[in-house]
């Protein structure tokens, strides 16, 4: 296959126009293709992801609305079974009703009796177990259901800023080689800003504080990013600071627990304006 | 890998033609977009793009088991289901007189997306979006209905009335221009240059 003959198909198929001969056709040549071809191909593999992000969403509810039709259409779930235990201790009971009313086996009355209350016993530990064990993944549940609705207001805060058309994105990058990164989204009127960091890890008994700075004036504090998660952090600017409209400059920096005065350790920054 | 998507997306079919939700949530975290890209390109009106969209997928679901990979791939397939029924809703809304609205912008809805991650993802399609509209208007308009409509090489040229060839090659210039655009803007803000890798791998 010649270079535009690859450039031809890899075009193809990161738009979703090939026909499934053509893709096979891509797939075949790239098990023996040369590392040049395979980085073209990666290439495009990049390019077809980037193309992705100007889609339309497919809305969610759009699933759940699938989803409530074909489950109205389907036949009605089967009864749930009965847990075993359950069913061993009325079995067990069962039994010991049948013992007593078979004379026949009156003398044995004790021994049946300890036996049942041995098998109700043991049934009711397990149900105990299970019991406490459902009670632990209750509040588990709990707690992640609170956090995903933690997170699910932020998501939608950051969707209603996005969506705005007049909102705009400000990059912070360290003054000095670091890992760390963070992007500003900026309301339209520049009253409201949300900072979303990557690659923090603060050390032991200090955090990030917010800062935002106005011409010569000293930096003004404006809040924290709240603890990271797995590197990742988010903290808005306090509305307060912002009432005069958009700022010079975002900063953060790295300061003990509580914060400082003024920045000591400036770790990200950011211009509002290019 | 660009074209094992077209084998994963026959294993769903098969999968949802079993009678598997689970198989039809993925499809549609696949080609969901695509399918309200091109509901949203024929009615320029979200709510029913949305309604189109759905339809789409319940059809999907009944239909599973008559799909013919020897026919076509999933993604002609569901696109072809969802543009026929668009453009029958066009038809209808049409004969109705019914106003129709712009369709408006809403930031990514895939599954868990994390704040950062809807920055970014604006960041991206804001980059892709500024590199499209510098490609020459003929480059543009055959990657857009390509992608954005779904429509297949030759229903390009059926419908710009150009031959086969001259689709491919604009096509391939265009994506070749457009990923060199891309580059160039990754060069200028290193903050954003590993996002459509990023992207890539999520």
């Amino acid at each position: 296959m010649t270079r535009e003959e690859l450039e031809t198909l890899l075009a193809q198929v990161s738009l979703g126009a090939a026909t499934p001969a053509e893709e096979q056709q891509l797939v075949d040549y790239l098990k023996t293709a040369s590392a040049e071809d395979r980085a073209l191909a990666a290439q495009h593999e990049a390019l077809a992801a980037a193309l992705a992000t100007t889609l339309p969403p497919a809305p969610r509810r759009v699933l759940d609305a699938v989803e409530r039709e074909l489950a109205a259409a389907a036949p009605p779930p089967a009864r749930p079974a009965v847990a075993w235990y359950v069913t061993t201790a009325v079995a067990a009971v069962a039994g010991l009703l049948l013992y007593f009313v078979n004379d026949a086996h009156q003398g044995d009355m004790a021994k049946v009796t300890a036996d049942a209350a041995a098998q109700l016993q043991k049934a009711e530990r397990q149900h105990q177990q299970r019991l406490s064990t459902a009670v632990a993944a209750e509040q588990k549940c709990a707690a992640d259901k609170l956090a995903i609705e933690q997170r699910l207001h932020l998501v939608r805060d950051v969707a209603t800023l996005l969506a705005h058309k007049g909102t705009h994105l400000v990059a912070l990058a360290p003054p000095t080689p670091r890992d760390e990164s963070a992007t500003a989204i900026v309301s339209p009127d520049g009253k409201r800003a949300i900072l979303f960091a990557n690659h923090v890890a603060p050390p032991p008994g200090r955090t990030y504080q917010l800062w935002i700075l106005r011409g010569k004036e000293p930096p003004i504090a404006a809040g924290f990013l709240h603890p990271p998660i797995e590197g990742s952090a988010y903290g808005e600017i306090t509305p307060d600071v912002l009432a005069a409209g958009l700022p010079d400059a975002f900063a953060i920096s790295l300061e003990p627990q509580g914060g400082s005065p003024t920045p000591t350790e400036v770790v990200l920054v950011g211009k509002t304006k290019s | 890998m660009l074209a094992s998507g077209a084998a994963t997306e026959r294993q769903l079919v098969e999968r949802i033609a079993a009678g598997d939700r689970v198989a039809l949530r993925e499809l549609y975290g696949k080609l969901g977009s695509r399918a309200m890209a091109v509901c949203v390109r024929v009615l320029r009106d979200r709510e029913d793009a949305e309604d189109i969209l759905q339809e789409t997928f319940v059809e999907v679901w009944k239909r599973a088991k008559e799909f013919d990979a020897a026919r076509g791939s999933v993604k002609a397939w569901l696109l072809t289901i969802a543009r026929s029924r668009a453009i029958n809703r066009y038809n209808a809304r049409k004969s109705n007189q019914r106003a129709v609205g712009a369709a408006a912008a809403e930031p990514a809805a895939a599954s868990g997306p994390t704040p950062l991650g809807l920055v970014e993802h604006r960041q991206t399609a804001e980059r892709v979006q500024a590199a499209l509209r510098e490609l020459p208007s003929e480059q543009r308009q055959v990657i857009e209905l390509a992608y954005y409509e779904g429509l297949s090489h030759s229903e390009i040229a059926e419908q710009t009335q150009l031959a086969l060839g001259t689709i491919k090659t604009r096509i391939r210039l265009g994506m070749d221009k457009l990923a060199r655009t891309l580059s160039a803007r990754d060069d200028e803000a290193p903050t954003t240059g590993a996002r459509a890798e990023r992207e890539a791998s999520s």
